[in-house]
């Protein structure tokens, strides 16, 4: 059987004090997986140990079933998008590429060719002869990820791959990396929004504070939240006639009244759902529209965080 | 190792750093020019390029320009957080330290040549002693100044790669330890770097025996193949210190 593309035992690192990732066991195997976590969680440190960058200070990093640490050929099956916008400045694209293919180990030839190839695959083909300064923020991630395809690796950290783009080069992104994995690599993308990782992948794991808070799917993540309270919002014409007949119900936990809605926080939000669509029928109340307030991957972080 | 290379070199010597100390490496032409200007009396070209000028060459760039640079090496890559892109290649830690080193030394040491060689060829019209001389003496201290940038160059990388404000510990080594140690009668100045250099330039410029303008040189320093010995050995030792630090250090950018 082969080993798992990434394993990780009991990773943690430290600096001083601080803890920056603890005890962080996970495996991965081909396929998208999806690393959650607000800024600050650690997702970056997690691929800086991926990548050799960093030693842990204790436990175990394996790609392919080797140690990174002091193996350096074991980039030749891994590409790295970092998350800091940094380049060689005064660098034409192309040539960025190009040099790194050549500092990869390629002949002067191929690594054109690999440039080249890499630059069209993120489409920024047309842009090889513009100076990587005057990119826009869009254009230089894509760059970011081009050095990444150059070698066409098995395995891809993508850290924050899609911060600065707009929405049109987003989804082009995403289907990039959705052909990647077809393809039949393993790909680890790391993001703070939610919906960006529920359109790659169903696998995900939510990082928090440096610890491993969750693994599995979008739903078992969702499934977590039931364990703490929710935030329903709810609009309304008479917001003092709401939150007075919703503060005694049970499972209604908290109740705040702001203009022209009640923001009612509950433990029981299917219940709580199910009494606003029936006094709502019934003329108890007057409901203009309800949500939950809490379905972004930030709120979501703020719950399991308390 | 050649692409390697080649990026650090071509960055390097295009960088705005590179261009502020270019003008300063071309400050012996300064002096050369006031000189073949207003000769002073009783001094002749060659006395001022092998008794002036080579020591302020050897002792002052010969050791500013390797601070500056090789504190810097890794540190341009660390603060523009380029690092990553090189070290997560197929190569060894070990082959950018030697490509940052290789790039750093030849570097400075063509600033510094570039600049001493242009107040030789200045000074070698001044007389006809000069006319013969300049040259050749330009030459040989070109290659003091080299072995002064490789071995300070290897000692600079690596405390631009194991301490926090390298820049500020270069300038102690630079103008502390190896300035005082210097003034100080005894067997410390063996732990200079500069000794050896000096041990070179006495000897490239034929001055066994005589006093450098304000320099207080050894009338009795070591031979020329202990000398050039030593750098090496101290830019060996200096290497392998560096690959030890670059393989166990972390990057977190």
């Amino acid at each position: 059987m082969s080993p798992p593309v990434v394993f990780v035992r009991g990773l943690s690192k430290w600096y001083g004090e601080v803890i920056a990732l603890s005890d962080l066991s996970f495996e991965l195997a081909p396929g998208i997986a999806g690393l959650l976590g607000p800024n600050g969680a650690g997702k970056s440190t997690l691929f800086r140990l991926l990548t050799g960058l960093l030693r842990p200070s204790l436990g175990e990093v394996r790609l392919f079933g080797e140690e990174v640490e002091g193996n350096p050929p074991l980039f030749r099956r891994v590409g790295y998008c970092p998350e800091a916008d940094a380049f060689w400045e005064e660098m034409r694209a192309l040539e960025f590429v190009r040099t790194l293919a050549r500092i990869h180990g390629y002949g002067a030839r191929e690594a054109k060719e690999r440039a080249g190839r890499a630059l069209e695959r993120v489409k920024l083909a047309d842009r090889g002869k513009r100076r990587i300064g005057g990119l826009s923020h869009g254009q230089r991630q894509r760059l970011k990820f081009a050095q990444a395809l150059l070698h066409d690796p098995d395995l891809l950290l993508l850290d924050e791959p899609f911060n600065g783009m707009d929405p049109v080069l987003r989804r082009e992104t995403m289907e990039l990396v959705l052909s990647l994995a077809a393809e039949g690599k393993t790909i680890l993308v790391a993001s703070h929004v939610l919906y960006e990782v529920e359109a790659l992948t169903e696998r995900i794991l939510l990082l928090l504070r440096g610890h491993l808070r969750a693994e599995g799917s979008i739903a078992d993540i969702r499934d977590l939240l039931d364990e703490v309270p929710r935030k329903l919002v709810v609009a309304t014409p008479d917001p003092r006639g709401l939150a007075a007949a919703a503060a005694p119900r049970d499972g209604v936990v908290a109740v705040r009244r702001e203009k022209g809605r009640v923001a009612l926080e509950t433990d029981r939000p299917e219940e709580v759902l199910r009494w606003i669509t029936q006094a709502a029928a019934s003329g108890e109340v007057i409901v203009e529209e309800v949500y939950a307030a809490d379905e972004d991957l930030e709120s979501i972080f703020d719950l399991l965080v308390k | 190792m050649i692409p390697v290379f080649l990026l650090f070199f071509r960055r390097l010597l295009f960088a705005k750093r590179t261009i502020f100390f270019g003008a300063i490496a071309f400050l012996p032409c300064l002096f050369a020019i006031v000189f073949r200007a207003h000769p002073p009396h009783g001094v002749d070209a060659l006395e001022m390029l092998r008794k002036f000028l080579a020591p302020i060459a050897l002792v002052f760039l010969g050791v500013l320009f390797p601070m500056f640079f090789g504190t810097t090496a890794f540190g341009d890559e660390i603060e523009g957080k380029t690092i990553p892109y090189l070290l997560t290649r197929p190569r060894r830690r070990l082959a950018f330290l030697l490509a940052k080193t290789a790039a750093v030394v030849l570097v400075t040491s063509l600033l510094l040549s570039a600049g001493f060689l242009s107040a030789a060829a200045i000074l070698q019209g001044a007389d006809p002693f000069a006319a013969q001389q300049a040259i050749p003496i330009g030459l040989g201290v070109c290659g003091v100044l080299f072995l002064a940038c490789l071995a300070y160059g290897c000692a600079f990388i690596l405390l631009g790669l194991a301490v926090p404000h390298p820049v500020l510990w270069g300038l102690l080594l630079s103008f502390g330890w190896e300035g005082f140690v210097a003034a100080i009668p005894g067997q410390l100045k063996a732990f200079t770097v500069q000794r050896y250099l000096e041990g070179l330039l006495t000897d490239v410029c034929g001055l066994q025996g005589e006093i450098f303008e304000g320099m207080p040189i050894e009338r009795d320093p070591p031979g020329p193949l202990a000398c050039v010995a030593v750098l090496l050995a101290l830019a060996a030792l200096f290497t392998a210190l560096s690959n030890r630090v670059l393989r166990r250090r972390d990057f977190a950018v």
